[in-house]
């Protein structure tokens, strides 16, 4: 098993150091001329050399890059382009836990619910409970998140505007834009709606595969055996079928952020949520700060990465086979 | 002599025609089934709108002669948006473009991942080895977000008109789409790949000394065929997806053009008033496209599977 979390430990690294390049490119050698980005079209010549200098664009990429991922390792991540110039790994890191919060709540609503409906599904095959499910999970999947996210504000939140329950509660305003340090108590009624609309989309994901596992443990010859030697169904069901159903739905789970991140990037658009993904596309891109930038996809990139690391040493825990390897 | 082993009868090479005459029984075995007989039907159906679009528009993409904000109904079967822009004629004139950069993106991603797949896969031992790790590597990083970062720093950029770089920035979606789909194609390809170059036929074509290019796409490559098919239709899907969620982030299309996704986000009430028609028409319509290709792409998968 050592082998195996080593081996996965360096694609980690190399996976980290691959990105890392291909962040440099993308936001220091496609902008083109970033001094000049910064001050404008109107710049005298003198003050984009200036710029440069102070920058340190005027030395070769490679020396660049090295200093950009020694500044990256060491936790200075610079400051924002954009005005107020703000700390850097601050506010990302503000945004990430916001944005940590709220995937929390997400997986607490969607994986009981997705693993429940995936068991009903599989168990059911071919039944028309099991094509309700389908049915109903393939719809989800094919609504883009904004669509699932504009259709809740539109019904749940507009309808519930002048309910004076929903009032007193304060659930599910049709905006999310709360203060981005607002503590858990406050920011938890807004996070509702959002939650929800990543539910659907993580739900879908989790059912179909959780459908699929089931399904392919009933065919094996050890169900038949256990049926056969005169085991209960429930019994069946409960200790054999879904104890190795569910083993690779955990990886998947943890394998799933990815998805759930890019998710996460459109809802928190959607309801105006102060998380990473809002902070992307409001802040960095929109205002094209390219430091920003970098730090919120390597963060992110990061994220995923100890997301399928956790999810490779589950796996090796749960799996006898791959221990022994 | 060898030569004349290499015409030997009892050949087991499989001409390309072989793998290709299979694509009718996939588009019968389609329409046997009525879900995916249901896809394939709404797909054409739009793809009837992006060919044919200006023809049925009743106005014009940025007529704005009606007042704004009317409800549907008599002159405008779905409203005017904000501008007083028909939506109706809008929501069909942005078929276009969503089959435009899904559908050539996903074309390009297809051919250009077949060719690395079946090139590292078949190449093996240590450029396949890394060429699989870096794959691996690039796959971490979430496809949306990639789009997101390199269309956000392109469309700023004012390149001269004309020029190769201006016309590379029109494309950018369609390019941004077929770069993060390589990678993916490549990887399903290559795994195919790995399993078909062990077969007999495959040693008995080295045996033979054919050349590298004719084992991989004479020998090889018609049997990758069905699993790229499968990923093909996988891929536009998820294409159609992407595009109309970085449309809707503001990244893909420019106003004032008939995007979906941007018509979403222009009518939902940020800098002007909600108008809740303009917005959910294009949304249907992006759900009832992935719908449909979804549908069929399920129904191409398991014809496949059943021909295979």
């Amino acid at each position: 098993m050592a082998r195996f979390l080593l081996r996965r430990l360096l694609f980690f690294l190399f996976t980290l150091l691959l990105t890392s390049i291909l962040v440099f490119i993308l936001t220091r050698v496609l902008p083109g001329d970033v001094a000049r980005v910064l001050l404008g079209r109107e710049a005298s010549p003198e003050a984009v050399a200036a710029k440069r200098a102070e920058l340190g664009l005027d030395q070769p990429l490679v020396v660049q890059y090295v200093e950009w991922l020694g500044g990256f390792v060491t936790g200075d991540w610079g400051t924002t382009f954009s005005t107020p110039r703000q700390d850097i790994a601050g506010i990302v890191i503000q945004r990430m836990l916001n944005s940590g919060r709220l995937a929390g709540l997400t997986l607490i609503l969607a994986v009981p619910l997705s693993v429940a409906l995936g068991v009903i599904a599989g168990l059911s095959e071919g039944r028309p409970l099991d094509s309700a499910i389908s049915i109903l999970t393939l719809s989800v999947v094919s609504l883009p998140e904004f669509v699932t996210g504009l259709f809740l504000i539109n019904t749940v939140a507009l309808k519930w505007q002048d309910n004076p329950i929903a009032r007193a509660v304060g659930w599910f305003p049709a905006s999310s834009a709360i203060r981005a340090d607002a503590s858990f108590r406050e920011a938890l009624p807004a996070m509702w709606l959002p939650a929800m609309a990543a539910t659907l989309v993580l739900m879908a994901y989790i059912v179909r595969l959780v459908r699929a596992g089931v399904i392919e443990e009933l065919k094996r010859g050890y169900v038949r055996m256990a049926v056969l030697k005169g085991l209960p169904y429930r019994v069946v069901i409960a200790k054999h079928v879904l104890r190795n159903a569910l083993i690779p739905t955990i990886t998947v789970i943890a394998t799933s952020t990815g998805w759930l991140i890019s998710g996460m990037v459109v809802i928190e658009s959607v309801f105006s949520y102060p998380g990473i993904g809002r902070l992307l596309v409001n802040n960095a891109i929109n205002n094209r700060d390219l430091p920003l930038i970098q730090a919120i996809v390597m963060v992110t990139v990061m994220v995923i990465l100890v997301a399928n690391f956790t999810a490779d040493v589950l796996y090796a825990i749960l799996n006898p086979r791959i221990r022994l390897e | 002599m060898f030569k004349q082993l290499s015409r030997a009868p009892g050949r087991i090479a499989r001409p390309v025609w072989v793998g290709l005459a299979g694509a009718g029984g996939v588009l019968r075995e389609l329409m046997r089934s009525p879900q995916s007989a249901l896809g394939t039907l709404i797909v054409l159906f739009f793809l009837m709108l992006a060919l044919f679009g200006p023809q049925i528009a009743p106005y014009r993409a940025n007529d704005q002669s009606s007042a704004p904000r009317l409800e549907p109904g008599g002159e405008h079967l779905f409203g005017t948006d904000y501008l007083g822009r028909d939506v109706f004629s809008r929501v069909i004139l942005g078929a276009s473009s969503i089959f435009r950069t899904a559908g050539f993106g996903t074309l390009i991603a297809v051919v250009i991942g077949t060719f690395v797949g079946l090139f590292i896969g078949y190449q093996g031992g240590t450029v396949d080895e890394i060429a699989g790790r870096v794959i691996d590597a690039l796959l971490a990083m979430p496809a949306l977000l990639i789009a997101l970062v390199i269309l956000g720093i392109v469309r700023n950029l004012n390149f001269e008109p004309g020029s190769w770089q201006a016309r590379l920035a029109d494309n950018s979606v369609l390019l941004v789409i077929a770069l993060v789909y390589v990678p993916i194609v490549a990887r399903v390809v290559r795994s195919s790949t790995l399993e078909i170059k062990t077969r007999e036929f495959i040693e008995a074509a080295q045996m033979r000394g054919e050349s590298r290019l004719y084992i991989i796409f004479r020998e090889i490559f018609p049997s990758v065929v069905p699993a790229l098919v499968v990923e093909a239709s996988l891929r536009f899907s998820y294409a159609i997806f992407l595009v109309a969620s970085l449309g809707f982030l503001g990244v893909a299309a420019r106003p004032p053009s008939p995007d979906w996704g941007l018509m979403v986000n222009e009518n939902r009430g940020g800098l002007y008033d909600l108008t809740p028609w303009a917005l959910e028409y294009p949304a249907a319509a992006i759900a009832l496209l992935v719908v449909g290709v979804n549908l069929m792409s399920d129904g191409i998968r398991r014809a496949v599977q059943k021909s295979g």
